[in-house]
């Protein structure tokens, strides 16, 4: 089925950056984000071309890219990406409020499975039986993800180690 | 304000300011697409080219029959299946052995020794089975399907058609009888030396008069066995009677045989034929059964010595006989295959 290049060029250009921006949030690494991003159009565009245009193309690209990260995951990429996660982040986040550069930190810092249904509860704004089902988790399993990944969150924020606090006591 | 708007919002911000380099974005992506598709091309023609390859050299290898016959010892036989009964016929050896309807012929092998066996059919589809030893083959027209055959015990073994092949389907058996190695040998060359000894045909005539085919020796004498009661024998007499008219002047004898016949209906059927030789009665068969007759029409050519040199069986088979006639008056008589 051959597809209409302007049609899916318009849909590359429309979702690339939020594809983008959802792997940067799952990762932590604008690299592996592009290589997400990259595969998961790419995919897309081969089921486009093979069955016909998706009923909600948006939706079956993030499910694509999601499922890509958790294979990636399951193979023990994430131990590579621990140690990228330790590396200072090459980004330049210039006119980031405070409040969100220490948040993020502590998103980063977070295990994969936690941040990632964090990620996609609050960024994606998912519902959790939405989640469950992206990750392939039971339902259960991905509450308790959320609520401890909430709870380490809010701990960092109140602790003295952060950078928020760090800066804080500084003249 | 609580921890989830907090994380809501420094992910929406980080988002925000991490958003790609679009330019470029999609060139890569196009680039990507494209490689992929290399890939899967050269995956497919990877596994296409290995099929192609199997398809080419499998079956080369599965289809050469192992090699048996004459070196190792082991007899080669021609089973031909028609409609309605069986011919063996035992290749190098002359010897023959025909079934048809209301006759069971016997397939002679040595135990434990594989027979190699090319099956053929005259006609429709049949199929060479043999129950009591789980064995069946298709016998299909035009086609030789080869295959060893390789009987244990000594014992008989009944087989049959094991395919509808007309009205006479179930009146096709046939019997394997396996015999020990040296039993075999001995009936073999037994069996050969009769079939090719010279025989001597002898009777009364249409006319009354006693004949013996001993007073034609030296001559080539063909042999017609007919009768009344065979259509296609009847519609085969026009072409009989023209090459009698051609060759009886080259100083070929003929003879018809009017096997299991009257003599008012032969001589009726004689007169009708317009048949110009004489007609030797069979009444009681046993004349075709000396030759191994099954089924009619039959035509033999005996030579000069009194030998089966040829043996024609069914209708068309007639038309080759003048070619036969010639071959052997020129001297070139070729060894007829069984």
């Amino acid at each position: 089925m051959p597809v209409d290049d302007h049609e899916f060029g318009a849909f590359f250009i429309s979702y690339y950056g939020r594809l983008y921006a959802l792997g940067v949030l799952l990762t932590g690494d604008r690299g592996q984000a592009e290589e997400l991003a990259q595969d998961a159009l790419v995919r897309t565009y081969r089921r486009w071309a093979l069955v016909g245009q998706p009923d909600d193309p948006a939706s079956f690209a993030r499910r694509v890219l999601i499922n890509r990260h958790r294979s990636l995951l399951r193979r023990g990429v994430v131990e590579a990406r621990q140690l990228l996660r330790l590396r200072p982040d090459a980004q330049p986040v210039v006119d980031q409020p405070e409040d969100a550069m220490v948040m993020w930190t502590a998103v980063r810092q977070l295990p994969s499975r936690q941040r990632a249904v964090i990620v996609l509860r609050y960024y994606e704004d998912l519902s959790e039986v939405e989640v469950a089902r992206l990750l392939g988790l039971p339902l259960g399993t991905v509450k308790s993800l959320g609520r401890r990944g909430l709870g380490r969150l809010r701990q960092r924020l109140t602790a003295p180690t952060t950078l928020a606090a760090r800066q804080g006591r500084r003249p | 304000m609580n921890v989830e708007e907090q994380v809501r919002g420094a992910l929406e911000s980080v988002a925000l300011a991490t958003q790609p380099e679009e330019r470029g974005a999609y060139q890569r992506f196009l680039r990507r697409r494209a490689r992929r598709g290399r890939i899967q091309a050269a995956v497919v023609a990877v596994l296409l080219l290995g099929l192609l390859a199997g398809a080419v050299v499998l079956p080369g290898q599965l289809r050469r029959p192992p090699v048996m016959a004459g070196a190792t010892g082991s007899p080669t036989v021609d089973v031909t299946a028609f409609q309605w009964g069986w011919r063996f016929a035992y290749a190098g050896a002359r010897v023959h052995a025909n079934g048809g309807v209301g006759r069971t012929p016997e397939l002679v092998v040595p135990a434990g020794q594989p027979v190699h066996v090319r099956l053929h059919s005259d006609d429709v589809v049949h199929s060479f089975s043999v129950p009591s030893l789980r064995f069946e083959r298709q016998a299909l027209p035009g086609r030789v399907t080869e295959f060893d055959l390789t009987v244990a015990e000594v014992g008989t073994y009944p087989g049959r058609c094991g395919t509808y092949c007309g009205l006479a389907h179930t009146e096709m058996p046939f019997l394997i009888r396996a015999m020990p190695r040296e039993a075999f040998s001995r009936w073999l060359q037994a069996t050969a030396n009769a079939a090719v000894g010279p025989i001597t045909l002898q009777g009364r005539l249409l006319t009354g008069r006693s004949w013996s085919s001993a007073t034609v020796r030296g001559r080539l004498l063909v042999v017609a066995v007919t009768a009344s009661w065979c259509g296609p024998c009847r519609s085969d007499q026009g072409t009989l009677n023209h090459v009698a008219d051609a060759y009886q002047a080259k100083g070929v004898r003929f003879l018809a045989v009017a096997t299991q016949d009257t003599r008012p209906h032969a001589r009726a059927f004689a007169r009708t034929s317009r048949i110009t030789y004489p007609v030797l009665l069979d009444p009681s068969g046993t004349i075709a059964q000396r030759l191994q007759v099954t089924a009619i029409p039959v035509t033999f050519v005996l030579d000069h010595d009194g030998r089966i040199a040829v043996r024609l069986e069914g209708q068309s088979a007639q038309r080759t006989l003048s070619a036969r006639l010639d071959a052997l008056l020129s001297g070139k008589a070729a060894k007829q295959p069984p």
